[in-house]
């Protein structure tokens, strides 16, 4: 699934429209907002590091108990400060860092994303003066080190939109509408991630009936991870796995059991 | 459903380069090879390189390339389950890590968190470093254990260096181990009896299932035939072997293939091995590459050391020795002891 993160509920708003969202009632910790097929799913993170943190560690540690971390790939859509000549564009972040401790992070980039890309300060409060020309925003440091305590780092992406130079006030209006008008562009990286995510099952392995069979046949706790590995290799090989573990007998007892577990690894390799 | 290259970016699109070796010759000549390549600036290869949580499988579907600067050790002692080839001061060295070949048994897969590969742009270091040891006494130094060094000739040129640096240290000899087609490379260099070129020599049937992005049985004979031609010492390593189905077959099909290529009697030697690697890196291959059978073999554990079992070990240890003993004198058969 994606999880989009945005710091404001007004960066959020274009993508709660373009797919389709609502608000999950059950989710009483965080604002969350899903799809019908919970394929995607949008957090609002709040201003700040810490809070970003927390938010995402939160969400995570909550879709991490109920599914397989692998399933998941967290994209932060938010505005950023940057020079004048760039407002309104987005752009993929490759570094970030943090512009309090100068420690930097990077998010691996294995994908054909067709967004031109720029490394980001996270700073503590609003920046007033963009040096060098320069990227900022106020929450990225916190997402990337909660998100990378649970995701691999080609599993967390920062799309940053350039919304002030720190000199003007802009209004949540504002932020809506560059979101909204760079939404194509998130929507291409949305559905590449999503490729990305196809998995086929890599075993052909029904795993219930493994646990009963392991059950029947006494086996220990070592016993079965060394049973698991012969039948993850044998299923690799092509072999019919229903069939050998269908002809498995029930043994009286895990001494029995070990030596027909001995005697199917001859088999098998 | 997107194909993978339309999904990944192409290899080295993005190069990282540690704040200090930006400005120096061996860096920009290197980023100069990739026009369109993305350079980001790092403070220390290791933030990158060592991230926590990395996806090595995914990773290596487009490999990243960091240039950095090595300031930790850079010789090792030769690791006891490698072949030392009765050399007494078996050291190795890793001017490079990681490889852009992607064998499926590789124990780099287990070894490295990332699947990117590091140049250390320093290598005169590792030259002074190297002729303060083999002051007064005789080193063997394998060059090319956790990388290919010849496949990644034309990113880094340091083949070449390495050889002419070997030359002209009398108590130093190299290995360089390859499964590169280059030839070229031999016309660049002038033989030297202290550098020996290694073939990681495999049949077509592993080769092809397991050895990924690697050189065909066939062109890796004729580079090595190449090689010899030119007066350079060659050694075969079968090491490690794969048992697969029909191994028998497959390993008598690749003797008699290189009998088309090579004179046996050309060979400085070889080295034979079943394949074994640490517990510990196998854990994280087989969580990195769940399709791999390699990986996935149920393996048994000896002394932390997981192997084949004993007797298709034995078994394909034995039936290759005995292929190999007749075109070679068994003294020029070095075995793997582990």
């Amino acid at each position: 699934m994606i999880l989009f993160c945005c710091a404001m509920y007004c960066e959020a708003v274009p993508l709660i429209r373009e797919y389709k969202l609502r608000r999950n009632g059950d989710n009483i910790l965080l604002e969350e907002y899903t799809d019908e097929n919970g394929e995607i799913s949008l957090i609002i993170i709040g201003v700040g590091s810490v809070t970003a943190a927390a938010k995402v560690a939160c969400e995570l540690t909550l879709l991490c108990s109920k599914k397989m971390n692998t399933d998941i790939h967290i994209v932060n859509v938010g505005v950023c400060a940057g020079t004048k000549e760039l407002r309104g564009k987005i752009f993929l972040v490759n570094k970030i860092t943090d512009a309090n401790t100068e420690k930097s992070f990077y998010p691996d980039m294995l994908y054909k994303v067709n967004i031109p890309e720029i490394s980001l300060f996270t700073c503590s409060s609003p920046v007033s003066v963009i040096e060098n020309n320069s990227f900022y925003d106020m929450e990225a440091v916190g997402i990337y080190t909660a998100a990378n305590c649970f995701l691999s780092p080609d599993r967390i992406t920062f799309l940053k939109i350039v919304s002030d130079n720190g000199e003007e006030r802009i209004t949540s209006q504002y932020i809506t509408s560059l979101v909204e008008q760079n939404i194509s562009y998130i929507n291409e990286v949305c559905s590449l991630l999503s490729d990305t995510m196809r998995i086929q099952p890599i075993y052909n392995v029904d795993w219930d009936m493994f646990n009963e069979v392991c059950d029947r046949l006494h086996f220990t706790v070592s016993m079965k991870n060394e049973f698991k590995q012969i039948v993850k290799y044998a299923s690799l090989n092509g072999q019919d796995i229903e069939k050998i573990l269908n002809q498995l007998p029930e043994t009286a007892d895990k001494k029995q059991g070990k030596e027909i577990l001995d005697e199917l690894k001859k088999r098998i390799v | 459903m997107s194909s993978k290259n339309e999904l990944y970016n192409t290899p080295f699109s993005h190069i990282y380069v540690e704040k200090g070796a930006e400005n120096t010759i061996t860096v920009q000549k290197i980023i100069s090879k990739f026009k369109n390549a993305k350079v980001i600036s790092i403070d220390d290869y290791r933030d990158v390189f060592f991230r926590p949580k990395q996806d090595n499988g995914k990773q290596r579907n487009t490999q990243a390339l960091i240039l950095a600067v090595n300031k930790d050790k850079l010789i090792y002692q030769g690791s006891p389950m490698c072949q030392n080839f009765n050399n007494e001061n078996f050291y190795y060295s890793s001017c490079v890590m990681n490889c852009i070949f992607d064998c499926e048994y590789c124990y780099l897969k287990g070894m490295y968190q990332s699947a990117n590969i590091v140049v250390f742009v320093n290598i005169e270091d590792y030259f002074s470093q190297i002729s303060e040891l083999c002051r007064d006494k005789k080193i063997y130094l394998c060059v090319s254990y956790d990388t290919d060094l010849i496949a990644l000739d034309s990113v880094t040129g340091y083949v070449k260096k390495w050889a002419d640096f070997t030359s002209n240290e009398p108590n130093l000899s190299v290995e360089i181990r390859t499964k590169s087609f280059r030839r070229d490379l031999y016309d660049k260099l002038e033989p030297c009896e202290r550098v020996i070129f290694a073939y990681t020599v495999s049949p077509d049937e592993v080769i092809s299932k397991y050895e990924h992005k690697t050189s065909s049985l066939k062109e890796r004979l004729e580079a090595a035939q190449y090689a010899i031609k030119r007066g350079f010492k060659v050694r075969f390593c079968f090491d490690p072997m794969i048992y697969c189905e029909n191994y028998k077959q497959h390993y008598s099909d690749m003797v008699n293939k290189i009998s088309e290529y090579i004179d046996w009697n050309d060979l400085w030697d070889v080295s034979m091995g079943s394949f074994r690697i640490s517990k510990e890196y196998l854990k994280d291959m087989r969580k990195n590459y769940p399709y791999s059978a390699v990986c996935q073999f149920p393996f048994d554990t000896v002394e932390g050391v997981c192997q084949y079992p004993k007797h298709i070990k034995d078994e394909m240890e034995k039936y290759l020795f005995a292929l190999l003993t007749k075109h070679m004198d068994k003294d020029k058969i070095f075995e793997v002891d582990y």
